[in-house]
């Protein structure tokens, strides 16, 4: 049953499968063998193949910062080479600059369907569990002064640990059925009164569906 | 001593009575069901039929990824899930038949489901028979409790449908079968981890049966203990494992089914408890019972021999404790479960009449099956001709409740079925799948149903994907009808005729944005401007 609740093999075209491949020697299995053979044999003949694909996590936004530094109308003191999880860019916040760049755009530009669930994600470094650091996500409607279509939400970094290297991070985001294509989405990293510089890399927004 | 292996005919001439029950059985089951195998939900609840059904027809076109059961609604609520992703219990049956369609095709996913549930059903009624007749060697009292079961119109309206209470019921038969048989002469320790897994699955597919899984186990916990020398070490370690595994499963699927909930944001099956309002829950319990379920649950007949089943089982308690001991412990065990059942999903019980199939049926059968193997360990009732005369009556009684089964499944299957099918809402979606294909909608076109309160119901009857607006009112903006289409990207709204009336003031706002394809008798239309992005 167990090789039936996997049914990867199914639109593998007709030959061996699994089930006739593995070594059955008593004569029950020879006649589970059989059973296996002959529906096994007979499936891949119905040229089954799904309707529609599977729910995943489609990328929406992806980051490294690494193409932004000639883009920018001036180079950004959130912008450095310090460190960084991939390539030489990243971003990072201080007492100084308690805001990084932002990201901007309206959801529409983004998605074609209203999406339900959306994962921030990205790869942080924090010294300390002092260092209450913020990624946030914010999306509003200009004129929607009842905020039903809101949506914000924090990556809080110093809750994953260890500290002092790079670390992921994630949160799920549950948008209300009221958002708007016209809503505002912002993505940025808040110092938020963190005493040490915090970085962060490879921000990635994915929507499920 | 040593049991000879019987080759299959000669099991057939040895075992001549067991043959026939499950001959009679199969027969019986396939005159009641056979007609009734291509027609899509009906009756009471065709609301729970929908979603099992669609769990199927998903896996079916989705790629049979077990562990990713899909329904054909991705609405945003109520009744949410993202992609129609949904925890559910262990969804064997929707599998099993989304697999019997790569034979027999995709059209008769249906069929194999009825079909597969049915023959289940008569599995449990042999086991019934098995439970009796071993104890009493009296054919027709062997045939009651299945009998009893073939009577109730609840039991028989779920048993051939994609429900999967009648299924796990059966199968809980059967785990009680073997336990029993462990206690019997030939006390074969094999028994019980068989009964242990067999209940198991019984409880994953139905999580109510884990009260009967835990009532087996807890009372061979027991043996175990007041008697040290029943196992050996290895068989005490045998019993934990397979027990440990048993629950271990039930709970890993359980916890499965949490996350698959959380993640999709899905909320179409009810996975968590309802716990009783004390004085409120039991009032409604009552009125429902007396002005709905009474005679659904069982017939009137059914309750006059349970009725003479538990004066027998009380008069005869001090014989059933000498003669029947397990029996009986597992009898108070059931009912006690079903007092843990009635404080866990009390308030449901009023609303579902299927919720007892799982949760009170069992105690109904054991008490039978105890009454009746006291009656036949009466020794008036051991001499030729007395023996003959009690199952001759009990094959006639056992016949006039089989035969009573077809008017009552005929009338749950029908529309006029009062009082209860005044609430049926499904009558406008029948023939939906072939409205919409000879308006030449694509199978593949999502759809938004509007007049109906089921998340599957109507998707399931136009075989498409999609939403059902539950809580759509025929004053809403047709704006808001294409936003909610554009931010799924919904092309086709279904709505039943009597609906699409409702839109006739407002019918040059509602031509802007769609294009009837169909307008009787029922209403297809489609969105004007797919491209255009209104959310």
């Amino acid at each position: 049953m167990l090789n039936l609740l996997s049914l990867s093999w199914l639109s593998r075209p007709a030959g061996p499968t699994p089930l006739a491949t593995t070594k059955r020697g008593t004569r029950t299995r020879s006649r589970q063998l059989l059973v296996g053979l002959a529906i096994s044999t007979g499936l891949p003949g119905c040229h089954y193949q799904a309707a529609y694909p599977e729910v995943r996590e489609h990328r929406v936004l992806f980051n490294d910062f690494e193409q932004l530094d000639g883009w920018l109308p001036e180079p950004s003191s959130t912008l450095t080479t310090e460190r960084a999880h991939s390539g030489r860019y990243s971003v990072m916040v201080d007492a100084a600059h308690p805001f990084s760049i932002t990201y901007h755009a309206k959801l529409g530009e983004l998605v074609s369907l209203r999406p339900r669930r959306m994962r921030l994600s990205a790869w942080i470094w924090v010294e300390s569990s002092s260092d209450d650091a913020k990624l946030v996500f914010s999306a509003t409607l200009p004129n929607d002064s009842q905020g039903k279509s809101k949506a914000y939400a924090q990556v809080f970094l110093v809750d994953n640990w260890p500290y002092r290297r790079w670390t992921h991070v994630s949160r799920d985001i549950d948008l209300p059925p009221e958002v708007s294509s016209q809503a505002d989405l912002s993505i940025f990293l808040w110092n938020d009164g963190a005493p040490d510089r915090v970085f962060a890399d490879d921000w990635e927004l994915t929507d499920l569906h | 001593m040593r049991f000879v292996r019987l080759l299959p005919y000669q099991r057939l001439v040895r075992y001549p009575y067991h043959v026939a029950a499950a001959i009679l059985f199969a027969l019986m089951a396939a005159m009641l069901y056979s007609p009734y195998l291509h027609t899509m939900p009906e009756g009471i609840h065709v609301w729970p039929q929908a979603d099992r059904l669609s769990l199927a027809i998903n896996f079916y076109d989705g790629g049979f990824n077990f562990w990713y059961p899909r329904t054909s609604s991705f609405s945003p609520g109520p009744f949410s899930s993202i992609g129609g992703v949904n925890g559910v219990e262990f969804p064997i049956q929707p599998y099993l038949a989304a697999l019997c369609g790569l034979v027999v095709g995709r059209d008769n996913i249906l069929p194999s489901f009825r079909l597969l549930d049915a023959a289940m059903a008569v599995v449990g009624f042999w086991y019934l028979f098995r439970l009796v007749f071993e104890r009493t060697s009296s054919f027709g009292a062997g045939l009651l409790p299945g009998a009893m079961l073939l009577a109730s119109p609840t039991f028989i309206a779920y048993a051939g449908s994609t429900i999967p209470d009648p299924f796990s019921l059966s199968l809980t038969f059967i785990g009680f079968y073997y336990w029993l048989r462990y206690f019997g002469p030939r006390q074969r320790f094999g028994d019980l981890p068989l009964a242990l897994g067999i209940l198991s699955l019984a409880a994953l597919i139905k999580t109510t049966c884990v009260l009967h899984l835990l009532a087996v186990a807890g009372i061979t916990l027991l043996y175990a203990y007041f008697e040290p020398l029943r196992f050996t070490t290895r068989q005490r370690l045998l019993l934990l494992a397979a027990l440990g595994a048993g629950l271990g499963v039930v709970l890993v699927f359980y916890l499965h089914n949490q996350w698959l909930n959380s993640t999709y944001r899905a909320e179409q099956f009810l996975a968590a408890p309802m716990p009783v309002v004390p004085i409120e829950t039991w009032h409604t319990l009552n009125m429902r019972f007396f002005d709905l379920w009474r005679y659904e649950y069982l017939s009137r007949t059914d309750y006059g021999i349970l009725g003479i089943c538990v004066l027998v089982s009380l008069g005869l308690v001090r014989r059933s404790w000498r003669q029947f001991r397990q029996l009986l412990l597992l009898l108070l065990a059931t009912l006690g479960g079903g007092y843990l059942f009635y404080q866990v999903l009390g308030p449901q019980i009023s609303i579902h009449d299927y919720y007892i199939i799982c949760s009170y049926l069992p105690s109904v059968l054991l008490v039978v099956v105890l009454a009746l193997a006291l009656l036949g360990s009466l020794p008036m009732l051991q001499a030729k001709w007395p023996h003959h005369l009690f199952s001759a009556s009990l094959v006639v009684l056992s016949g006039y409740l089989a035969h009573s089964s077809f008017a009552k499944l005929a009338g749950r299957m029908s529309d006029y079925y009062p009082p209860a099918s005044v609430g049926y809402t499904h009558r406008w979606m029948r023939g939906g799948a072939n409205y919409l294909r000879q308006a030449g909608v694509p199978a593949q076109a999502r759809v938004i149903l509007l007049g109906d309160y089921g998340p599957n119901t109507g998707l399931v009857y136009f075989d498409r994907r999609g939403e059902t607006w539950l809580n759509w009112v025929p004053d809403m903006p047709i704006a808001a009808l294409e936003e909610r289409m554009s931010a799924d990207s919904l092309q086709y709204v279904i709505m039943p005729a009597e609906v699409y009336a409702q839109f006739a003031p407002r019918r040059a706002e509602l031509l802007e944005a769609f294009v009837p394809v169909l307008e009787q008798p029922v209403a297809v239309l489609r969105r004007r401007h797919p491209e255009r992005r209104a959310w």
